[in-house]
């Protein structure tokens, strides 16, 4: 016993990194960890907390002070200290709540007398291959993992378990490579293969499944912090599903990883990005976002930028950055000014801060469908050469202004002008209509009109299209008080009670909305966002303009002459129909409100045309002006150059005219298309501040985009940007990515890592099982050209891995945890596997690939109970149909309430990266394998399945044993189910009631014709076996 | 060197180990000598914090919170200002304001005009404390309860607010005070969760189920929400069909299936998995039980008001809450939605009141009778207060308010709670705190305090932090004057 735990002291001494002679104190392995615990909070890297100006982790200064004196341990103050009994001198300080055992003491007294090496801590030194270890059983050996597995074994004195059974071992391989259990042909063909290379083949087959790429994107999803909502407050729907196709994609065409970051870091940037580049950047958009009322744009930027170093940092990097934001890192060598370098690699993007709670966030690439993706790609062509010449158009405006002036009676062409109606006293417009009056106070120096109640204000005007575009110009006096109004509308029920035509609205809050109903009951909208609503009792300049693209994104909303982002949270469409024809009511509701200067146009209006409507008072007093054109602002200039262009040169106007008449095509393929969130850089360059205590109000310096010193510099070459981190990253002289990711595939495999902490590499980390294995995995992971499946099939193909699961019991108490592979891996499958399992053992799993979430069985109320009113994840509506059994990573993630059968199992919430997960044992779960519908279904329809095809009581049992164990029973486990079906039988004999209630469980109806006490009988067998441990395990 | 939740997991996970076989009992002694770390000796039954009963000597064996999310006004409520009436339509003084973060909200506004509440206030009980008529039964038992007027936070928002009064941290991942209780101090009952939450219907400002997560902790000691309609608790029922004859059968051959198959492979994790379908089945009973009022009788439902029988309300939830503390449950939270009045305050916050007054005090009542008060903290409070000026349209009876981190009232009763206690003063527009500021760090240390736990010394280590639910970095205060 005692040999056992000297040799887990031991533990990894025997690594060059670690030190060599058995009998000396490696730096490493005993003396940094016990620094990190209970000195370095105050010797430590961080500056700010560091007292007395001493720090322990580096030999700079200890030695030279006296600290420490390498070989005399009583010549060292830092010894007297821990051993003083004097509590104004002893170390740890009292107060601290540290405290030194004897054990530890003794270390640091012998390391001290050996001379007190210090090592660079082993993580950040780049790793090289190790020598693969020499081992008496040759003959266990099927490749080098096996070397290192073993040499360690015989190290503690333990002895590998025999190999796994066929059947047990073909379960596990599938379930580790595509997440399913095997089919029964693949299963069959493997039991009868006989040669030395049978699983082998059995593994090469598995990894040419397309399921092996939806498999390995399940870890993956966690660390990006993959969902399908925003996260926060609202937490409404967000696309970005073509990410996670993305992954699966590139899993399943064994992309090179160093490619696989490299494009998710910086796709964006390389030079012809394609359109699968692009999309791989959705990684870095997977981050929480919010547009909750009052946040603070600037505030929510910093969050996002820590969010996203934190992400690549523990995914990629296996460090803890975070600790980095509100000082210096306490244990590892990250000042927070290297946090904020790192930052600034992320703090570059043209993404808004406030989310819009829309699905298509900029900026985001757009996925037409088939039919338009040609169309799509010529008008985007079009769009863009006609965007840079009417950029460039220089137009002699100066030759206008000093001839005599030409005018117009509006601030832009009338081309479409369906009516005007000036509302102003000065004008030649309607006589004040009833119940108005005129306003005193009009931005134009003149008077428009206010309306003291209700009004019946009508016009007479053409029939409009909802496939053609529509602008409405106008000024806007907000109401005296917080009412909804009713500005315009031109809106009827036709003959099937539904409404048709449009209108613009406000609600209590001043924010306004515009809508078109086409009669067929699809409505489509365009809503100001409460905080960017009109501003109360004031006049404003509003346009809302509508392309004629039949959906939500055709609608935008100007207010004084700036776009809004709408809160558009889904994609309405409509259908192209001929409006109502019925009189344009104005003002109908708009009791002290006040309108002027109301323009319609049958056309989608410029955004300059946009800006000459709302500043027609400046612009109309400034044509008036005597000034010379030299004399005149900036500002004044360009205005006037605008309403040249649009007024008087016919070229421009023409080609403006092009520009927007494509628009409602695009409007109306875009709506019709998926969209996914990607990066895109600003043209400046990147930078971010030092914030004191990572307050976003605090800047401090200003940091260019760099690395921690403590690891390799940056190429000199590589650009100052994300794709330079990106090659960074990817450069085989970083000491870490290859080993982290390795590690992290080790621990999906094994279930634990070989650096138990997965997620930290750093000071604070546990130290490796098997230190040369790891590196020599990294190196051949990056030798091979970072081949994910060559890695993985090495670890499959390992004897430690073909080891049986059985515990041996003194093995135990030395390996509680299988840290050292004294069996083979055998663990609770995470909770997609466990309802992918069921599914596929029962018949119902449907097999396709990708495509947009999908939303299957759920309990009631889960999403109710904690939305905010008007957010579209707020009702549950579960599908129908194929999509109640896709595999369970395309089940739709909200991530505020995630879907609640996985959380049980531990899966997280998605708020955040999670590189490992939990893996509790509890009621709860039990609870779902028993009663969950989705799994009450599965028993069902396998029970179906057996007791169709047989009518003998044994012949079903080892069926139904076959199905869900995959593997071959004895008779007197089969006569053990024969026997509880039969039990079961004699319960609902008596209660037939409950056999049909229990069947009605599930969308799949039993099937015609089997008898009712039978089938509910064989569907808890069913449930029995699949809740059985060996079918929760691997 | 073993991370210390995972030698605390590797201690619960494994713990029906002990005792069961011979060899389980020496793994388990070896893993934790394995470890560094010695224990007396590992549980029995139930679960056992990770604080081993505490610091020292609690004052509360339970809490139930009652939490009001979208924040109440305090104005309107317990903290009086007779003086703002003279106020009224005036603009809030910039010397008050000192130019603090508005949200974008009301940033834009022309001005800020001051809304003196419209409600009547009134003194109550020995104390003389000023309550508002909204709050009639809360004012009635104000010798029952410490309030403390100057709360403060740092979020202006709701969700990083509630995040952070939740956590400890603005920013979602960290675990709630519940769960860190669960955590520490472990369970005192053996059928149901330590950490319950009750949802009352869906209203106003959005909830996240990381507001009962668990974090960085392991994820059993997140708080189990139950719920109004189906199952209290996910997943309970049998489906369709299945009695609970058909269940046991079930149970028990499984059992024995996976004592077969125990018998072959050995893993501890199997004979867990064993027990916790037990405990399952126990959860079917002793759950339903749990929220079965039916036996209540007439006058203690009477109470809790009209809507004590109805699942989902606030009345429901606070008997809920009583029936729970009498089970062992050791930490409840309600959440009652729909307190976020930016418009229309007046008939907003009537409705509001209404439905938690009575049951509140229902609720401290029923638990003195009952001789539980005396171990259990109940707490009532939102994430933030609200302003002093006028949100939209400001009329003497009509007026909004938004959101205002700086001061608010919450109050506390029970469990070493001095009553009648009034604790803080904010300035005449509470507005500013004037005396003795309880930041939402002080509230939570002092919430741990009273269940034992020094929140300094109550650590887990997470990511190379030494994490605490008061910040790694910050300095949290007790605030003793509400303490007996």
């Amino acid at each position: 016993m005692l040999r056992h735990i000297c040799g887990l002291f031991l533990m990894g001494m025997a690594s060059s990194v670690f030190a060599a002679a058995a009998d000396e104190i490696s730096f490493n392995g005993k003396i940094r960890p016990l620094l990190a615990e209970k000195c370095l909070a105050c010797h430590g890297p961080d500056t700010g907390s560091r007292k007395a100006d001493l720090r322990l982790d580096t030999e700079d200064g200890v030695t030279a002070r006296g600290v420490i004196v390498p070989g005399e341990a009583d010549e060292s103050e830092i010894i007297a200290r821990i051993l003083s009994d004097d509590p104004e001198i002893v170390m740890p300080p009292p107060d601290s709540n540290k405290r030194l055992s004897n054990n530890d003491k003794q270390l640091l007294v012998r390391w001290v007398q050996q001379g007190a090496k210090y090592e660079k801590h082993w993580s950040f030194i780049t790793p090289k291959r190790p020598p693969v270890p020499s081992v008496e059983t040759e003959s266990w050996v099927r490749n080098p993992i096996d070397r290192f597995v073993l040499a360690k074994l015989k190290e503690l004195g333990l002895e590998p378990t025999e190999t796994a059974d066929r059947a047990t071992l073909g379960r596990r391989a599938s379930l580790d490579l595509i997440g399913l259990p095997p089919t029964d042909e693949q299963l069959l063909a493997f039991l009868s293969d006989k040669s030395d290379v049978a699983f082998a083949n059995y593994v090469e087959k598995l990894f040419k499944s397309p399921h092996f790429g939806e498999h390995r994107a399940r870890y993956w999803l966690d660390a990006a912090r993959y969902g399908d909502t925003h996260g926060m407050h609202v937490d409404n729907y967000r696309e970005i599903w073509p990410y996670r196709d993305w992954v699966i994609q590139a899993f399943n065409d064994n992309m090179p990883f160093d490619q696989f970051v490299f494009e998710q870091i910086a796709g964006d940037l390389m030079n012809d990005a394609t359109l699968d580049q692009r999309i791989a950047t959705g990684f870095s958009r997977c981050n929480i976002t919010t547009s909750e009322g009052g946040a603070i744009p600037e505030e929510l930027d910093v969050r996002y930028m820590v969010d996203r170093v934190e992400t690549t940092a523990t995914v990629l990097l296996g460090l803890t950055a975070g600790c980095a934001v509100c000082h210096d890192h306490k244990y590892d060598p990250i000042s927070q000014r290297e946090f904020y370098e790192l930052g600034a690699f992320f703090n570059n993007t043209t993404q808004p801060a406030m989310d819009g709670n829309r699905k298509d966030t900029p900026p985001v690439v757009v996925l037409p469908k088939e039919e338009f993706e040609e169309e799509w790609h010529q008008l985007q062509q079009t769009r863009g050469a006609l965007w840079l010449e009417l950029e460039e158009w220089k137009t002699a405006t100066a030759n206008w202004w000093t001839h005599p002036r030409q005018r117009t009676v509006h601030p832009v062409n009338d081309d479409k002008l369906l009516l005007f109606l000036p509302m102003t006293e000065e004008s030649t417009g309607p006589a004040l209509p009833e119940k108005a009056s005129w306003a005193d106070k009009h931005p134009r120096g003149r008077r428009g009109i206010r309306f003291t109640e209700k009004s019946n204000l009508e016009k007479d005007f053409l029939q409009l299209h909802s496939d053609q575009p529509l602008t409405i110009s106008f000024w806007f006096r907000t109401p005296d008080m917080l009412v909804g109004t009713t500005v315009f509308k031109q809106t009827t029920n036709n003959d099937d009670k539904k409404p048709v035509g449009w209108k613009i609205t406000t609600n209590t809050g001043n924010a306004l909305t515009f809508d078109m109903n086409d009669g067929k009951g699809n409505r489509i909208h365009g809503d100001l966002p409460d905080n960017e609503a009109l501003r109360p009792r004031e006049w404003q300049h509003v346009c809302v303009r509508y392309s004629g693209g039949q959906s939500n994104s055709s609608i935008s909303i100007f207010n004084a002459g700036k776009a809004i982002s709408l809160r558009n949270s889904s994609e309405n469409r409509c259908e192209a129909v001929a409006l109502a024809n019925v009189p344009l009511k104005v003002a109908s509701d708009l009791p002290t409100g006040g309108l002027s200067d109301v323009r319609i146009y049958g056309r989608w209006i410029t955004d300059e045309e946009v800006q000459l409507l709302s500043q027609e008072p400046v612009l109309f007093e400034l044509l008036e002006s005597d000034q010379d054109w030299d004399d005149l602002g900036t500002q004044q200039q360009e205005l006037l150059s605008s309403f040249y262009r649009q007024n008087f040169d016919s070229n421009y106007r023409d080609r403006s005219r092009h520009y927007a008449d494509t628009t409602q095509r695009r409007d109306y393929i875009y709506s019709r298309s998926t969209t996914t969130l990607v990066m895109e850089e600003r043209p400046e360059k990147p930078r971010a501040w030092v914030l004191e205590r990572g307050e976003y109000t605090q800047r401090r310096d200003e940091v260019a985009p760099g690395v921690p010193s403590v690891l390799p510099a940056m190429p000199e070459d590589a650009p100052r940007n994300r794709l330079g981190l990106a090659r960074w990253l990817i450069d085989p002289q970083n000491p870490l990515v290859a080993r982290v990711m390795i590690n992290r595939m080790w621990q999906s495999i094994f279930g634990v890592g070989l650096v138990k902490t997965s997620e930290d590499f750093g000071t604070m980390g546990t130290s490796p099982s098997h230190p040369e294995l790891l590196d020599w995995l990294a190196v051949e992971f990056v030798e091979s050209g970072w081949d994910v499946k060559h890695m993985v099939k090495l670890m499959l193909t390992s004897a430690a891995y073909q080891q049986s699961g059985a515990v041996v019991a003194d093995r135990l108490a030395v390996d509680p945890d299988n840290r050292y592979l004294s069996r083979g891996p055998r663990h609770r499958l995470d909770a997609e596997l466990l309802r992918d399992q069921a599914l596929d053992v029962s018949g119902l799993l449907r097999r396709d690939i990708g495509g947009p979430s999908v939303k299957p069985y759920q309990p009631g109320g889960l999403w109710n109970v904690v939305a905010i009113t008007g957010s579209n994840t707020r009702n549950f509506k579960r599908d129908e149909g194929d999509a109640l059994y896709r595999r369970s990573l395309y089940t739709f993630w909200k991530r505020t309430a995630p879907p609640p059968s996985m959380a049980a199992f531990n899966a997280p919430t998605r708020e955040q990266c999670t590189v490992r997960r939990e893996r509790t044992n509890t009621p709860l779960q039990a609870l779902v394998m028993m009663n969950d519908v989705q799994f009450v279904e599965a028993a069902k329809a396998l029970a179906t399945k057996v007791i169709s095809n047989s009518r003998d009581d044994a012949k079903r049992a080892e069926s139904m044993l076959w199905s869900v164990l995959r593997r071959l029973a004895d008779s007197e486990e089969i006569n053990d189910v024969a026997a509880t079906a039969d039990s079961f039988r004699e319960i609902f004999k008596e209660v037939p009631d409950e056999a049909k209630q229990l069947l009605a469980e599930g969308d799949t109806p039993a099937k015609d014709g089997l008898d009712e006490i039978e089938l509910a009988a064989w569907t808890m067998v069913a449930n029995t076996l699949m809740n059985r441990d060996d079918f929760v395990n691997k | 060197m073993n991370h210390p939740i995972d030698n605390y997991l590797q201690l619960h996970t494994r713990r029906q180990f002990v005792g069961n076989t011979a060899r389980g009992l020496g793994g388990v002694a070896l893993a934790s000598m394995l470890n560094g770390e010695t224990r007396a000796s590992a549980p029995q039954s139930g679960n056992v914090g990770v604080l081993q009963g505490g610091h020292f000597p609690a004052k509360a064996k339970r809490v139930i919170w009652l939490f009001m999310a979208g924040a109440p006004s305090q104005l309107d409520t317990f903290d009086y200002k007779p003086q703002m009436d003279a106020w009224f339509d005036k603009d809030l003084p910039e010397s008050v304001r000192k130019g603090q973060r508005l949200t974008t909200m009301t940033a834009s506004q022309p001005r800020f005009p001051i809304a003196p509440s419209m409600f009547k206030f009134r003194q109550h009980g020995d104390c003389g404390r000023w309550v508002s008529e909204l709050l009639p039964k809360m004012g009635e038992m104000s010798d029952d309860c410490a309030l403390v007027r100057t709360v403060w936070t740092e979020a202006i928002n709701h969700d990083p607010a509630i995040t952070f009064i939740q956590t400890g941290n603005q920013i979602p991942g960290r675990p709630t005070l519940g769960s860190w209780v669960s955590y520490g101090l472990g369970s005192l009952n053996r059928n149901l969760p330590e950490f319950i939450v009750l949802n009352c219907a869906p209203r106003g400002q959005a909830l996240y189920s990381r507001l009962w997560g668990s974090g960085f902790l392991p994820s059993t000691h997140a708080g189990v929400a139950f719920r109004s309609q189906g199952d209290p608790v996910l997943y309970l029922s049998n489906p369709g069909g299945i009695g609970s004859k058909t269940r046991r059968l079930m149970l028990d051959r499984l059992k024995a299936m996976n004592e077969q198959v125990y018998n072959e492979i050995g893993d501890p994790e199997t004979q867990t998995r064993i027990a916790q379908y037990e405990m399952a089945f126990r959860m079917q009973s002793s759950v339903p039980d749990l929220v079965d009022v039916s036996n209540e009788p007439e006058p203690i439902l009477d109470m809790y008001g009209a809507e004590a029988t109805k699942p989902g309300t606030f009345g429901h939830n606070c008997l809920l809450a009583r029936r729970m503390a009498e089970r062992g449950v050791r930490f409840v939270q309600i959440f009652h939605r729909g307190w976020d009045h930016h418009g229309d305050l007046p008939t907003n916050i009537r409705r509001q009141t209404k439905e938690v007054d009575q049951p509140a005090w229902a609720l401290v009542q029923d638990l003195k009778q009952r001789g539980l008060l005396e171990d259990t903290l109940v707490i009532w409070g939102g994430e933030f207060g609200r302003t002093i000026y006028s949100q939209g349209t400001l009329k003497r009876d009509n007026y909004g308010r938004d959101h205002h981190p700086k001061c608010y009232s919450m109050w506390m009763a029970g469990a070493g709670i001095r009553g009648g206690v009034t604790h803080g003063e904010t300035d005449d527009f509470s507005y500013n705190i004037v005396r003795d500021p309880v930041h939402i760090r002080d509230l939570n240390s002092t919430i741990l305090h009273q269940l034992g736990i020094d929140s300094q010394r109550f650590t887990v280590k997470h990511r190379g932090l030494d994490e605490r639910l008061t910040g790694v970095q910050e300095e949290a205060q007790i605030v003793k004057s509400i303490l007996s």
